[in-house]
């Protein structure tokens, strides 16, 4: 389309130059049927392509850039997903640790955290000593506190 | 319960820096043409900018000698010029055709180089701008503005492409024929070619301003419009969070504003980097072009006083056809300034 106006703009302003030099160049009785005759060359550059355009041609400009943007901002929100999900981790592992120590548990816990929706966790894998008062004491606490279910509790060692 | 508090806070402040490791907003690195002029400071847009304009006003000298030797030689042109027309009687016609080639003969190769510099600067900013683009768009979407950034995008994307193209396709060759239909004019002096000169100027500025406005009120639009609906999205998550599991719902609202707040710092830096990359690469063509600008303004003013009127009217066609390409670098580097902006205003 760019393309088009653009040769145009050329012939519209070629037509322009050939018509100022033929009139400034002749003189006489035949000046002004030659100024008539420029302005008619002139009329019809300028005119016809205007008549003959075509508007919906013009839709095919780039507006189809939506596609590529929802894929970005996703990738944007997924970034804040893990750096989310990673903070939960740690926090909630954190907290294991620290309610287990009150209980003179020594253990070593992995927080898994969803994949999809909010990145809450899901699943919790304790390794290492703790009384079995302590161990219960700690299965409730992860299923009320942080609402990991006794099924997804792994307990090793 | 103070211990329990205390310890939250503590886990929170660690978990601060967390994620502006995880979160890799980066802005693209400024490409050579702009490694000059840019500022080592980039962490402070006043401190910046301050030195960018040091820079910029310090590699004006060889500039202006360069402009000054141009306008010395035309002022001698139209010196000549006037002299011919004095003892030239009757071939007064001659004279001015003469002196109008020699003329556009001294001005068009300075046009030239500027025209192609003004080209580059635009297709350089253009693909610094896809790079850009995409990094602070990630960086809105993390911070919850996830409808406002993907629009942006969109509509950045697309104007860029259509600037660029129109730039490159159509503007740039304008500039040429407005340049030669000048030449024409001056030569033959007829006025159909004065007209149509005037056509074609009034065709590029009027294709900037518009393309410039429908761009600003589309971003202005969306700003607001998307903004609002991501703020309220943004507030509903809240809720929904705190009402989970007590514990759970802490730690996840504690996360979420941890977050919020290092990509919220980490989008204003690749912004502030951004859009002091853009200026440096948009500041020394800008003075090229403009100090010839503005030279050709003067040189038009001082051959006013002797010049014949096709001779200072030339020097300011040229110095139009300048005036024409600092309004298409302009808008490439402010299409790019506003977007980065309406990016880093953020949600709400």
């Amino acid at each position: 389309m760019m393309g088009g106006l653009g040769q145009y703009m050329i012939s519209v302003a070629a037509a322009a130059v050939i018509c100022g030099v033929v009139s400034k160049l002749t003189e006489g009785s035949w000046k002004e049927m030659l100024r008539l005759l420029c302005g008619l060359v002139l009329t019809v550059t300028v005119l016809r392509p205007l008549a003959g355009a075509n508007p919906e041609e013009w839709l095919e400009l780039p507006f189809s850039y939506s596609n590529s943007a929802r894929a970005i901002a996703q990738s944007g929100e997924n970034m804040a997903r893990e750096a989310m999900a990673d903070i939960i981790k740690s926090e909630a592992e954190a907290y294991i640790l620290d309610k287990a120590a009150a209980l003179n548990a020594d253990i070593t816990v992995e927080v898994i955290v969803a994949d999809e929706g909010e990145p809450v966790p899901a699943a919790v894998r304790i390794r290492g000593q703790a009384s079995p008062y302590a161990r219960r004491r700690l299965e409730s606490i992860v299923q009320t506190e942080l609402g990991i279910g006794k099924e997804d509790q792994q307990w090793t060692g | 319960m103070k211990q329990m508090r205390l310890f939250m806070i503590l886990i929170l402040l660690v978990a601060l820096a967390v994620p502006a490791q995880a979160a890799e907003i980066t802005p693209p690195q400024v490409p050579e043409s702009g490694a000059r002029m840019m500022p080592e400071d980039t962490g402070s847009f006043s401190e910046g900018f301050r030195q960018l304009l040091e820079k910029g006003i310090k590699s004006l000298r060889p500039e202006l000698t360069a402009a000054t030797r141009v306008s010395m030689a035309v002022i001698a042109a139209v010196m000549i010029l006037c002299l011919l027309h004095t003892f030239t009687g009757k071939v007064k016609a001659v004279a001015d055709l003469a002196g109008c080639v020699s003329i556009a003969g001294i001005l068009l190769q300075t046009a030239d180089s500027m025209i192609a510099l003004g080209a580059q600067t635009v297709r350089q900013l253009s693909e610094y701008g896809k790079l850009l683009c995409p990094v602070m768009t990630a960086a809105l979407a993390a911070q919850g503005g996830t409808t406002a950034s993907a629009a942006l995008y969109a509509g950045t994307a697309a104007f860029d492409t259509i600037l660029s193209g129109l730039i490159a396709n159509l503007l740039v060759p304008l500039v040429y024929l407005f340049l030669a239909l000048a030449v024409a004019a001056g030569a033959v002096g007829e006025d159909v070619l004065k007209k149509m000169r005037d056509l074609v100027k009034s065709a590029v500025s009027w294709c900037l301003k518009t393309l410039l406005m429908i761009f600003t009120t589309y971003m202005g639009i969306t700003g607001v419009v998307s903004g609002a609906t991501d703020a309220v999205t943004l507030k509903a998550t809240k809720v929904t969070i705190s009402s989970v599991v007590p514990v759970v719902g802490g730690i996840l609202s504690d996360a979420s504003e941890a977050v919020l707040v290092s990509v919220g710092l980490a989008k204003n830096a690749a912004g502030i980097y951004g859009i002091l990359a853009v200026l440096a690469m948009f500041l020394e063509p800008f003075l090229k072009i403009g100090t010839q600008y503005l030279t050709l303004r003067v040189t038009a003013a001082i051959c006013g006083i002797f010049g014949t009127k096709s001779a200072v009217d030339l020097i300011e066609d040229f110095s139009s056809g300048m005036g024409l390409l600092l309004a298409m670098t302009g808008s490439a580097c402010l299409l790019l300034l506003i977007s980065t902006v309406c990016f880093m205003k953020g949600v709400g």
